[in-house]
C-alpha cells in the first residue's frame, strides 16, 4: 500500500462505477469527492441520501489531468483547482467507437450517446446502425422515450438473455419489443454510405453483410429513408487521463486504449484506479461491482477478491468486438478525421511516403487527430484503418478536455 | 548478424540527424540511420521559432533560461548571451532556409511551412529594460537587425498586447518552421538518395578497431562503416559512451503549451523575459517553455502549465479566453555553456559530435552540411573548432586512446 492518509479519494465519473467507488469509499471509512462532467446522473439518484450526504458531489466539474502522485487538475465553474487525493478512481466511461463510411459526417449522423443525451425525440424518422447488443439498446431506449424508428440494422448475433442482463442489467427482449412496435430488424446488416442532400441526411445504403467477419456485400445494396441515423457500434474506454498519466496499457484492447488493471482496479501507478468502461470492461453489472472494488481499495481497505467473473463474458466480448468488415465501407475521400478533414487517401499516401513509422507519426504529418476531441473520434477509426502500415495508437496528453489559458493561470491549490 | 556496410553510421533520426544523412547522401555517401523513438525527443516537442539574431543576442528562449538559471540559484553566464562564433553559424544556417525548403520540396513535396516573420521582444519592467540595454550593448555586427519600437508602433504591430507593455525590440527576419515537416523532408529527401533509416533500432554499440571507428551495432545487426555521428539529442552522452566519449551533456525539459487556433493573426512572435508565443501555420499558438532538470522524465506538471499560461496571459490579455488543447514536454541536449558540441574527438577517429542544445532546428542545415563536408575529408562550410568537444578540457578520456596504444 503505497496511499498515504491524506486528501479524499477522488473518484472522477458519476456513471454506475463511479457512483459504486464513491459508495464504497465513505462505507470504508475516507472522506471522498466525485466530480462528473454534468450535471447530476441517474446513478447518484439511485443511491441512498445517508450515503449521498457523506460524498462531495460535485457537478459540471472537468477532469483535466491526473498526476501520479495523485493530483487532480479540474475545472469546476470559473476556478481551476488543483486537488491532493489519498487515491484516485477514474471511471469516465466510455465513447462511441466512430466508423466511417461515406456520408457519415452529415448532418443527422450522430453516436448513440448524443441521441440519448438529446433533451427532446429526434424529428422524423431514424434508422439505428451498429452491432447488435449495442444498436439494439440504443433503439430500444430511443424508442422507449417516443422516437420513431424505420428501422435497426445490425452485424453479430442476437444477444441472449443472460448476455443482455450483463450488458444492459436488464433481460428485456429489446428485439422483440422493437419489432411489436413496428420496427424493421434488419439481420446481418451494414452500412455502406449515407446519402445526403444540401448536407443533412435523408437516407441510408445498407448491404448484408457476412456474420464471420462483417464484410458487406455492396453489389445488394439496399435503401432506407432516414431523417436521423443514430450509430451504435459499441464503446471506446474514455482512457484520456490514465494514459496521459502514464499508465501501462492492457494487453488486448478491443478497441482503442485501455489500461491495463489489477484484481483491486489498480493500474501500473500505485494510487491510481480505472473502473468500469474507461477501463475496457463492458456491462453495468460489471461496472458496478469494479466501481465497488476501486473505492474501496483507493480508500484504504481492500474488499472482497473480486468474485469469479461470469464465464461467459469472453465469449461476449469476442462477438461484438469489432471485425474488420466493419471498416469495409470507407472510400479513399472518406473522411476519416473530421476536425481536421484528414481523408482515408491522404494518411495512405503519407503512409507509402516512408514506411514502417508509428501513428504517431502520421498524426505528425498529417494532423489526423489533432483536432478538437484530441483523436477521441478518429482514433480507433484510424487504428483500424492504417493498421496494416503504422502501428500504435495516439497518446494523449493533458489537459483531458480543452482549458482556457486564463483558467489555467489562474489554478488554486485546494 | 553483419550486412552490407555503410560509409557512416548516424545515430539519431532527428532532425540534426536527418541533416547530416541528407547531406551526406547527397555528396554519395552510403548512409545508415540508427533510430529509437522515444518520449521527449526535442524535434518533434520543438516550437520551431528559427530566431538566429534574437536567440544569440541573448534574448527569445535565452532569456527565459537565464531568468530560469538565476530562479534556480545556479550561476549562468553573465548576460545570458552566446558568443559570436555562434550567431555567426546562427545567422549563416538561418540564411540556408529559403533554398533549402525549396530543394525539399522539389525533392519530396514536403511543404516545411517556412513562414517569414520577425520576433518581439516586449519590455514591461525596469529590469526588462536594463536586460535589453545590457545585452545590446555588446558590439555585435547583427545589432543592426534590431529595431527599438515604441508604445504606439509596438501596439501597431502586436495588437494583443498587455497595456502595461513599454517598448519592445524588434528582430526582423526571425523566421519559423514546422519541426516535424522539416526533419521529415531531410528524412525522405536522404532516403531517396539511397540512406537507410533504421526505425525503432538503437545504436547500441560502437566497435572501434585501432582508435578508428569499424562498425555499429544495433541489437539487429552490425553495420561495417568508418565513421559515426552522435546526433542523439537529449541522449548524447549515452551513444558518446558507446564510444567511449565522455560528453558532458544532461537533459534539459522543456514543456509547452499548444492552443486551439487563434481567432485571428497574432502577427509577429513575441517573447518577454518568462515565456514565448508563437503562432504556428494552423493558427495555433505554442506557449513555451520550462527550463529544468528533471533527468529523462518528459512528462508535464501543473505547475509549469499554470506559469507558462499566466506568463502568457500578462503579456497578451486576449489569449486569456483562448483553450488550450495540449501540453507537452521536450529534453534538449543540455550543454555546460549552452553551446552546441560539434565535430571531431581526438583520440577517436571517425567519431563525430552532432548536439545541439536550444538551436537545433535553426543549426541543423549548416551542421549537415559541415559534417558532410568532414566525412568527406573536405574543408567545413562553418569552422566547428569553437564547438568542438575539447574546450571541456580535461574531461574526455577515450577509452580507445589507451587500447589503441
Amino acid at each position: 500500500m503505497t496511499a498515504p492518509a491524506r486528501g479524499p479519494v477522488v473518484v472522477i465519473g458519476a456513471g454506475p462505477a463511479g457512483v459504486a467507488a464513491a459508495e464504497a469509499a465513505v462505507e470504508a471509512g475516507a472522506p471522498c469527492a466525485l466530480l462528473d462532467e454534468g450535471p447530476p446522473t441517474a446513478a447518484w439518484a439511485g443511491l441512498p441520501a445517508s450515503l449521498r450526504r457523506r460524498v462531495d458531489a460535485r457537478w459540471r466539474a472537468a477532469a483535466l489531468a491526473v498526476w501520479a502522485d495523485r493530483r487532480v487538475l479540474l475545472r469546476q465553474g470559473r476556478r481551476t483547482l488543483l486537488l491532493g487525493a489519498r487515491g484516485v478512481v477514474v471511471a469516465t466511461g466510455a465513447n462511441d467507437l466512430s466508423v466511417p463510411w461515406p456520408g457519415w459526417t452529415l448532418q443527422g449522423v450522430l453516436p448513440s450517446r448524443e441521441a440519448l443525451r438529446a433533451p427532446a425525440a429526434l424529428e422524423g424518422r431514424g434508422l439505428v446502425i451498429g452491432v447488435a447488443p449495442f444498436a439494439l439498446e440504443t433503439a430500444l431506449r430511443l424508442r422507449r422515450r417516443g422516437a420513431r424508428l424505420a428501422a435497426v440494422a445490425f452485424v453479430g448475433p442476437r444477444p441472449s438473455a443472460e448476455q443482455r442482463l450483463f450488458l444492459w442489467g436488464d433481460e428485456a427482449d429489446a428485439a422483440a419489443e422493437l419489432a411489436r412496435a413496428g420496427v424493421t430488424l434488419l439481420e446481418s446488416t451494414a452500412m455502406i454510405e449515407a446519402i445526403g442532400e444540401r448536407g443533412q441526411v435523408v437516407a441510408a445504403a445498407v448491404a448484408p453483410a457476412r456474420e464471420s467477419d462483417w464484410m458487406p456485400r455492396s453489389t445488394e445494396r439496399r435503401l432506407v429513408r432516414a431523417d436521423y441515423v443514430v450509430c451504435a457500434y459499441g464503446p471506446v474506454p474514455e482512457a484520456a487521463l490514465c494514459r496521459a498519466a502514464g499508465c501501462r496499457a492492457a494487453d488486448e484492447p478491443a478497441s482503442g486504449w485501455a489500461p491495463r488493471v489489477d484484481e483491486r482496479l489498480e493500474t501500473s501507478v500505485p494510487g491510481l484506479f480505472c473502473a468500469g468502461a474507461a477501463a475496457g470492461s463492458r456491462g453495468l453489472g460489471l461496472a458496478r461491482a469494479h466501481g465497488r472494488e476501486a473505492g474501496a481499495a483507493a480508500a484504504g481497505r481492500a474488499l472482497t477478491r473480486l468474485r469469479r467473473l461470469w464465464p461467459g463474458r469472453a465469449a461476449c466480448d469476442a462477438a461484438y468486438a469489432p471485425r474488420p468488415g466493419l471498416w469495409a465501407a470507407a472510400t479513399p475521400a472518406t473522411v476519416v478525421c473530421p476536425c481536421e478533414g484528414v481523408s482515408l487517401q491522404a494518411l495512405r499516401a503519407e503512409a507509402a511516403r516512408e514506411p514502417g513509422r508509428d501513428i504517431a507519426a502520421l498524426k505528425l504529418a498529417t494532423r489526423v487527430g489533432m483536432g478538437e476531441c484530441q483523436g477521441r473520434r478518429c482514433g480507433p477509426a484510424a487504428r483500424a484503418l492504417c493498421g496494416a502500415w503504422a502501428a500504435g495508437t495516439f497518446g494523449a496528453r493533458p489537459p483531458a478536455r480543452p482549458v482556457e489559458l486564463g483558467a489555467l493561470a489562474r489554478m488554486e491549490e485546494a | 548478424m553483419s550486412e552490407r556496410g555503410a560509409d557512416v553510421a548516424v545515430a539519431g533520426a532527428g532532425v540534426i540527424g536527418s541533416a547530416v544523412a541528407y547531406y551526406a547522401a547527397l555528396r554519395g555517401l552510403r548512409v545508415v540511420v540508427f533510430d529509437a523513438p522515444r518520449p521527449g525527443q526535442a524535434t518533434t516537442a520543438s516550437a520551431a521559432g528559427l530566431w538566429p539574431v534574437g536567440e544569440s543576442l541573448g534574448f527569445g528562449c535565452s532569456l527565459i533560461f537565464y531568468r530560469a538559471m538565476r530562479g534556480a540559484g545556479r550561476r549562468a553566464i553573465a548576460g545570458s548571451a552566446l558568443p559570436e562564433p555562434f550567431l555567426d553559424f546562427a545567422l549563416r544556417s538561418n540564411a540556408m532556409f529559403p533554398a533549402l525548403a525549396e530543394e525539399l520540396r522539389a525533392r519530396t513535396g514536403v511543404d516545411i511551412e517556412l513562414d517569414p516573420s520577425s520576433l518581439v521582444y516586449a519590455l514591461a519592467s525596469d529590469e526588462d529594460e536594463r536586460t535589453a540595454r545590457a545585452l545590446l550593448s555588446r558590439p555585435c555586427h547583427a545589432s543592426g537587425a534590431v529595431e527599438r519600437l515604441s508604445a504606439p508602433r509596438l501596439r501597431r504591430l502586436v495588437p494583443w498586447l498587455s497595456p502595461l507593455v513599454r517598448s519592445g525590440l524588434l528582430f526582423r527576419g526571425e523566421d519559423q518552421v514546422n519541426p516535424y515537416r522539416f526533419a521529415a523532408a531531410l528524412r525522405q529527401a536522404a532516403r531517396a538518395l539511397g540512406a537507410r533509416f533504421l526505425v525503432d533500432e538503437p545504436a547500441t554499440r560502437i566497435v572501434l578497431a585501432r582508435g578508428r571507428v569499424a562498425a555499429v551495432e544495433s541489437a539487429r545487426r552490425r553495420v561495417p562503416c568508418g565513421a559515426v555521428v552522435n546526433a542523439a539529442g537529449a541522449w548524447s552522452a549515452q551513444v558518446g559512451r558507446l564510444a567511449g566519449v565522455t560528453l558532458p551533456v544532461r537533459p534539459v525539459r522543456g514543456q509547452l503549451l499548444c492552443t486551439e487556433p487563434l481567432p485571428g493573426r497574432l502577427g509577429p512572435a513575441v517573447t518577454t523575459s518568462d515565456v514565448y508565443v508563437v503562432q504556428k501555420a494552423h493558427g495555433e499558438a505554442l506557449i513555451g517553455s520550462t527550463v529544468e532538470q528533471a533527468g529523462f522524465d518528459a512528462g508535464v506538471t501543473p505547475e509549469a502549465m499554470s506559469a507558462l499560461a499566466a506568463a502568457a496571459v500578462r503579456a497578451l490579455p486576449a489569449l486569456a479566453r483562448v483553450r488550450v488543447k495540449r501540453c507537452w514536454a521536450g529534453l534538449r541536449a543540455g550543454t555546460p555553456d549552452q553551446l552546441p558540441i560539434l565535430g571531431a574527438v581526438s583520440g577517436v577517429r571517425g567519431y563525430l559530435n552532432a548536439c545541439h542544445y536550444r538551436k537545433g532546428i535553426l543549426n541543423a542545415p549548416l551542421t549537415g552540411l559541415s559534417l558532410a563536408q568532414v566525412l568527406c575529408g573536405e574543408e567545413p562550410e562553418a569552422s566547428l573548432e569553437p564547438f568542438a568537444l575539447a574546450r571541456f578540457g580535461g574531461g574526455v578520456r577515450p577509452r580507445t586512446a589507451r587500447a589503441a596504444r
